[in-house]
């Protein structure tokens, strides 16, 4: 079956792209372009990954994250951001994200990342 | 007798001649230069590499001063919103100018504040001031709060002049609403001019009616009253039309007091705000560019167009005839002080064109418009005019009202088009055409009033025993 | 038109005495005049209905080619199966004729080098060119338009592309600050091992602002830091000045000695600099050389010089400096005082016998 993915950014060309990406990769991708279309989708479906950026209309990433790990513990988080400065990747570390990936990304490496928390939380519910 | 009233009438109409020329080639000055600043603005600034600069630690500190009198409500929503404004480096110095509510407890209170010893000079004079308090907690190390005996929001300013750290200062109406990057937009022209920069001011925006959320302008919304929506009209052409012309020529004479940033070297030279006038945001950019002058250095006054801060402007008649009573005498007050540069050539533009323009068309025009239409009812009573020569001097007034204020929608539209509704044009539209017969008269009204009580000198501006400090902005022209 | 009016108005100076119930030139000149006011009106309502329908269908032009773009993109770069030459030529024939979509299309591709790095870097370029945007950005970058020319300049560096070095070196002295501007970052993006070149052509002031984008440029410059000390002894003082404080910023230590002598430079601008440098080197031979000259030095440079001992000195360069101190300077005296309390010291202790301590307290005069 495929995994779906979560993909949450406010930027049109990002979404779109990421979204021919992945699909084209084999997996099932659903797009948020704010923070509450994405709790509306939480709540209707289930993902296997979830991949958001952090400057988000209306609900801020941080947010949002909190929602996530409060309620859907399980799912692994991967944040895509333009932050450069320390403290904001280190606050999403502590929030408990798997990943941090910078913008600008490489589409390819983005892949790998996503495969490699996909596979990571597969072990973590088995152990 | 009635050869006198003839020849008065002679002399009257000659007079309607020549000050509608005048009036017509200041409207052609305003609409040309506004365009072309406009134009040149836009140009320079579609740029989105800007926000890049705010990791920069070679930016230069700002510190924005906000004096609060009596505003327990809302001020420390407004504190909040203006710690989060994006900037490398600046501090908060709200200014407690000795408010009868309980503006100070709530501020040490929420913020967590400590009085704290700090030491600095005091190159103004200012009443006395009880304490500087600073905050225990880190998230508002770069607040600083000032307490002091009501002096007024002149003075209010001066104790926050004296005791902030930083060269630059950015002067602010605590209730007004600041976009984020207002900071870096209004220092820009401090730091990219070959000249000396004294002083930079930004567009005021009506703020009635749009949401807020935070202290953020979410959605920018048409007025849904139609004083507010004349204000909002008058701004326009104020801003829009007026101070960018004059900035084009460098001869703008009025920064307002709700949103504007100084040099404060040059502002302590030339004495800090002056607490004896009601027009003080003025006469204080008057008075720092007569020292320039003076002292003859290249200088400078910026003007940056983009919508930066949001403000409620009056939305009682009451309110409304307050406010543009104590602008009229703040401008007369100002020209008065100074008068020394009228039509004085070794002023340049300040004294040839900016200051007589000001007398004209800000002290005088009302005045001018009062007698004139007490001269029509005259007329009328005597029986010298009939009514289709009332409406013909009726019409070229009021066409060309309507004409100053569609050109001013037209500058909105050819910048920002802040509003984009179809309907907020025709609402703009329908306002513009009853302005001159409802809202006009009563402002005009107001500035007779305003010159009636200052001769009388029965207000009591000295003491300044105000109600608030929201001191909005002065569109410079009527 | 206003000639025309002081005809009329002399006319009217003609016909006196006059009874205004019979005032047929002021009366005409006032009908005139509310009908051109009209006209003028209803012509700048047309141009605001005009300027809105301009833009709507613009952003509606936009909207929809930007969504062909993107997807076209996205099929370049991550579609096997998709015949770039092919479609790049398609893509281009039926979307890209006037010059609004290829500004749309440039726009759209900067959005995509702004947020993707990589393989697809060159991939965007190959787009780029494949459109033909190169031809179009040429003829903006050797137009009259300075606003053009900068717009070039701006895509031109974002997107990696060589241009012709000597168009863009006539524009390091230009007037028209936004276009200086971007041929600085222009140069700083596209060198190689040169990022500050330009700087040796530099022949007008920088203002503050191009150096805190020459230093954000630098920030992503890959390449090997450049020596700042090269321009230490430019003729422009701001150069100078730029220099200097990118040799504290990135701690170019080994350039401390130039610094030291530009303690005594006679300009007191770059001795400011050197001082404020030099203290956040946190340089131990600063302190004496600024003491010795504490007396001689501008009431701005003893400011820093106070400052400087707050954050690197003791106790003993307060003393020194104390007896210096005059009554006249109430602001110093303020900052000493600082600098005192901050060490724990009582002031008073170190200023001269003869020091009258004025009031620097708030009470009104």
């Amino acid at each position: 079956m495929k995994k779906k993915i979560l993909v949450i950014e406010d930027n049109p060309m990002v979404v779109k792209s990421l979204e021919f990406k992945l699909t084209k990769e084999g997996y099932e991708v659903t797009t948020a372009i704010d923070g509450r279309s994405a709790m509306e989708e939480l709540e209707t479906n289930s993902f296997d990954l979830i991949l958001t950026d952090l400057m988000l209309p209306f609900v801020s990433g941080s947010q949002l994250i909190e929602h996530i790990k409060k309620n859907y513990p399980t799912i692994p988080i991967i944040v895509l951001s333009t932050a450069t400065q320390e403290d904001i990747i280190t606050d999403a570390f502590n929030m408990g994200v798997d990943d941090f990936i910078s913008k600008p990304f490489s589409p390819n490496e983005l892949t790998l990342r996503v495969k490699r928390s996909l596979g990571a939380s597969k072990k973590n519910i088995h152990s | 007798m009635n050869f006198n009233f003839f020849e008065f009438i002679d002399i009257a109409s000659f007079i309607f001649l020549t000050y509608g020329l005048i009036i017509i080639s200041g409207y052609i000055f305003l609409a040309l230069y506004s365009l072309f600043e406009l134009r040149d603005y836009k140009r320079k600034n579609n740029f989105k590499d800007e926000v890049a600069l705010l990791q920069s630690s070679h930016l230069p500190k700002i510190s924005v001063l906000a004096p609060a009198y009596n505003e327990e409500a809302n001020v420390i929503e407004n504190v909040r919103s203006l710690l989060t404004l994006d900037y490398p480096s600046f501090e908060i110095v709200i200014i407690n100018d000795g408010s009868s509510d309980n503006t100070l407890d709530s501020l040490i209170k929420t913020f967590d504040l400590y009085q704290d010893d700090v030491l600095y000079h005091s190159p103004i004079a200012t009443k006395n001031v009880r304490a500087v308090y600073s905050s225990r907690q880190k998230a508002y190390k770069n607040l600083k709060v000032v307490d002091k005996e009501n002096g007024g929001k002149a003075d209010a300013l001066n104790s926050g002049i004296n005791c902030c750290s930083h060269e630059i200062i950015c002067c602010i109406d605590v209730d007004c609403i600041l976009e984020r990057d207002a900071l870096l937009k209004l220092v820009k022209p401090f730091l990219n001019n070959n000249k000396k920069v004294i002083a930079s001011g930004g567009i005021i925006r009506v703020a009635n009616s749009c949401i807020i959320e935070d202290g953020r302008i979410i959605k920018v919304r048409l007025p849904d009253s139609f004083i507010d929506r004349a204000q909002l009209l008058e701004y326009f052409r104020a801003f829009l039309m007026g101070r960018m012309a004059w900035s084009r020529i460098d001869g703008l004479l009025l920064i307002s007091g709700a949103f504007g940033m100084f040099d404060k070297k040059t502002v302590i030279e030339s004495g800090g705000y002056n607490p004896a006038t009601v027009g003080e945001d003025m006469e204080l950019l008057v008075r720092m560019r007569r020292l320039m002058r003076d002292k003859k250095i290249p200088y400078t006054v910026s003007f940056v167009p983009d919508p930066l801060c949001w403000t409620e402007v009056p939305k009682s008649w009451k309110v409304l005839h307050r406010q543009r009573n104590r602008w009229t005498r703040g401008t007369i007050e100002t020209l008065s002080l100074h008068k020394k540069l009228l039509f004085n050539p070794k002023y340049g533009v300040l004294g040839m064109l900016s200051t007589p323009y000001w007398m004209f068309f800000e002290w005088f025009a009302p005045i001018i418009e009062f007698f004139g239409i007490i001269f029509l009812l005259l007329m009328f009573i005597f029986g010298q005019i009939n009514i289709q020569v009332f409406l013909v001097f009726f019409g070229v007034v009021y066409t060309f009202s309507v004409l100053f204020s569609i050109t001013a929608l037209f500058f909105e539209e050819y910048s920002f088009q802040q509003y984009k509704k179809p309907k907020y044009m025709l609402l703009l539209l329908r306002t513009a055409l009853l302005e001159p017969l409802l809202y006009h008269p009563f402002v005009m009204w107001a500035a007779v009033k305003g010159n009636v009580d200052l001769l009388l000198g029965k207000t009591s501006w000295g003491k300044m025993t105000r109600t608030g400090l929201s001191n909005p902005s002065k569109p410079n022209i009527d | 038109m206003l000639d025309h009016n002081m005809m009329l108005l002399h006319l009217t100076m003609g016909n006196l005495p006059f009874y205004i119930s019979d005032l047929p030139v002021v009366l005409e000149i006032n009908l005139v005049m509310t009908m051109v006011f009209v006209v003028l009106t209803i012509l700048l309502l047309s141009l605001i209905l005009y300027l809105r329908v301009h833009k709507n269908s613009q952003n509606h032009r936009r909207k929809k080619l930007n969504l062909f773009i993107i997807d076209f993109i996205n099929n370049y770069l991550f579609n096997e199966d998709f015949d770039k030459e092919k479609e790049t030529r398609n893509f281009k024939n039926r979307h890209l004729r006037t010059s609004l979509d290829k500004q749309i299309a440039i726009d759209q591709i900067l959005v995509f080098a702004e947020n993707l790095k990589g393989e697809s870097s060159a991939s965007l370029k190959e787009v780029f060119y494949g459109f033909g945007l190169k031809e179009f950005l040429l003829t903006k970058l050797t137009s009259k338009a300075w606003y053009k020319q900068a717009k070039a300049l701006n895509v031109a560096y974002q997107l990696n592309l060589e241009i012709p070095m000597t168009l863009v070196d006539s524009l390091f002295n230009t007037n028209y600050k936004k276009l200086r501007q971007q041929a600085f970052l222009y140069y700083l993006h596209m060198s190689t091992e040169n990022p500050l070149g330009f700087l040796d052509k530099v022949e007008i002031p920088l203002t503050l602002w191009e150096q805190i984008y020459i230093e954000n440029g630098l920030k992503s410059y890959d390449g090997e830091t450049p020596d700042f000390s090269k321009w230490l002894h430019h003729d422009i003082s701001s150069v100078v000045i730029f220099c200097m404080k990118m040799i504290a910023d990135y701690n170019q230590f080994e350039h401390i000695p130039i610094l030291l002598r530009f303690l005594h430079h006679q300009n007191p601008e770059l001795r400011q600099q050197a001082i404020i440098s030099l203290r956040k080197m946190e340089e131990p031979e600063l302190l004496p050389i600024l003491i010795h000259n504490f007396n001689e030095e501008t009431l701005l440079i003893k400011h820093e010089i106070l400052k400087t001992i707050g954050k690197i000195g003791s106790e003993k360069h307060l003393k020194s400096i104390g007896k210096f101190m005059v009554t006249e300077e109430p602001s110093l005296e303020v900052e000493f005082k600082k600098v005192a309390l901050q060490k724990n010291l009582e002031a008073s202790h170190f200023l001269g016998a003869n020091f009258n301590t004025i009031k620097y307290d708030n009470l009104p005069y």
